[in-house]
């Protein structure tokens, strides 16, 4: 039973995910084939998005945690859950398309790089950081709690980002944001940078959906509590 | 010029499963929140109606 504002939000999540399609169908179909990797760098269309939407995601959990503390609305707690829900989908489709990647071109699924270490302590983080929220009673201790993990997770963004530059990895370096300009075709950088915008534009739509759940829900455990007076 | 990295092997398979992994897990989140969202409003509307009937 959903109301006009919901299928109008619906709509927009539709239109998002058909740009998001079209995003990913350029990248698979337009752009040339990659000189070393042949046809299966292809993946780094859905791969690189959805890395820099997790980080993204991080972001809006550091500002959303400082509100938090600073002014203990419950619309803000809301918002930290939902985007700590989102972030964790994003990093778990960056890790497994890594790992998909990573079988053809390096010949492992998985191995303990620094890259791919750092980002599955993000899943991790993201995880506890539910965890941590369900676990509590609500009220000012678990709003502290949780804002003070959700500052801390988003420090993990720069050293994911650092890390290969920061130690020896099997994980290529930066090629995007480096010294010197993107060492990519312009198509394939273009349809890269699209791609995170509109990830990013997807993944707001995806919290702003999760938190007026969370309202809700909130909305109808308060009812029901009324109910039972 | 396709050499050292993935050279003979087939990447159709890979591409397939990074791109139905991609789309299970975007796709079947945004299914959950709104099967979730048709649900609790139900809840919601039934909860005000038996406060309304209550009052009666």
């Amino acid at each position: 039973m959903l109301d006009a504002k919901d299928k109008k939000s619906l709509y927009i999540g539709i239109l998002l995910a058909i740009l998001v399609f079209v995003q990913w169908s350029v990248g698979m179909f337009l752009a040339p084939v990659d000189a070393m990797q042949g046809q299966v760098y292809r993946i780094i269309f859905l791969h690189v998005p959805a890395a820099f939407t997790a980080f993204f995601s991080a972001f809006m959990l550091f500002i959303y945690s400082i509100l938090a503390l600073k002014s203990k609305k419950d619309s803000y707690q809301q918002m930290c859950k939902a985007t700590a829900e989102v972030g964790l989908i994003f990093t778990a489709i960056t890790l497994l398309t890594g790992s998909i990647w990573g079988r053809p071109t390096w010949g492992v699924w998985w191995t303990w790089d620094a890259r791919l270490t750092t980002t599955l302590l993000l899943a991790i983080l993201y995880a506890g950081y539910l965890l941590l929220y369900s676990s509590l009673e609500p009220g000012p201790g678990r709003t502290k709690a949780c804002a003070i993990l959700g500052i801390l997770i988003s420090a993990d963004v720069p050293v994911i980002y650092q890390s290969v530059n920061w130690w020896r990895t099997l994980h290529q370096p930066q090629s995007m944001l480096r010294k010197g300009g993107a060492t990519m075709d312009p198509l394939i950088l273009w349809t890269v940078v699209a791609g995170i915008l509109i990830l990013i534009l997807f993944s707001i739509w995806l919290i702003v959906q999760r938190k007026t759940n969370i309202a809700l829900q909130d909305e109808l455990e308060t009812k029901s509590f009324q109910q039972i007076k | 010029m396709e050499s050292a990295f993935g050279a003979g092997t087939d990447p159709l398979p890979y591409i397939i499963a990074a791109f139905g992994i991609s789309v299970l897990l975007m796709a079947g989140y945004t299914f959950a929140v709104y099967k979730a969202r048709g649900k609790i409003r139900r809840l919601i509307s039934a909860m005000s109606e038996d406060q309304k009937n209550l009052n009666t």
